[in-house]
């Protein structure tokens, strides 16, 4: 369904709010950490920072868990192009409008073994 | 495995079982109220799909894996369990049939 992208946007946003929440809920420890959440025909691959931010991939129902690589694109690629970057004003509101982080992103997704 | 539920196809829970003394103890209230959650985040799940897709079937955390098994007549089959618990599809379909023959019949 490829609608209003933003309207796309906010559906995500929501889903994975109260998916988080469900999480919490269900865990015995109470902890909401979601790694994957998979459909019949496609998966949602999910990572929280300590800092609060999210990253998302959704892929084809044939690839593993990225969890690690999600790991690592926050910790050396968005930390070190973004965060650390002191010409670049990140306010954590404002989507993310650096083109050098978008092209080392996008290195690093094809670099991957993944179909 | 920590808990079971069944929902029926409008969101309602129907069952909600505890499966092991480490399960997380919910009230009345919160399972029926995580029930009908869950019922609309799988059918929001099937609509941001980037591609034709059914509804949430799995779920996996760092403390637990959710699988769901949705009927042809919309009821959904719940269970959590330990991560790397094997065989959960296979355990909701045979709890599926358990229900067509006891609980219908």
């Amino acid at each position: 369904m490829s609608d209003d992208p933003e309207e796309e946007r906010r559906l995500m946003f929501g889903m994975l709010f109260s998916l988080k929440e469900v999480v919490a809920r269900f865990s015995p420890t109470g902890s909401d950490n979601l790694h994957v959440m998979k459909t019949s025909n496609f998966i949602l691959h999910h990572f929280q920072s300590l800092t609060g931010f999210v990253f998302v991939i959704n892929t084809k129902a044939d690839v593993p868990d990225l969890y690690a690589n999600l790991q690592h694109i926050y910790s050396n690629i968005f930390i070190e192009y973004v965060a650390k970057n002191p010409l670049y004003h990140f306010n954590g509101e404002d989507p993310i409008d650096n083109p050098l982080f978008a092209t080392k992103v996008e290195e690093y997704l094809m670099s991957l073994p993944v179909p | 495995y920590y808990q079971l539920f069944i929902i029926n196809r409008n969101g309602g829970l129907v069952y909600s079982k505890s499966l092991a003394p480490t399960a997380p103890a919910l009230s009345t209230n919160d399972s029926l109220r995580l029930g009908s959650t869950f019922h609309g985040l799988h059918a929001i799940a099937q609509q941001i799909a980037p591609i034709v897709s059914g509804g949430i079937e799995r779920l996996e955390t760092e403390t637990f894996i959710l699988q769901c098994f949705q009927t042809l007549t919309g009821v959904k089959f719940v269970v959590t369990a330990a991560p790397g618990t094997p065989d959960l599809d296979a355990l909701l379909r045979g709890i599926y049939e358990v229900y067509s023959d006891y609980v219908l019949k």
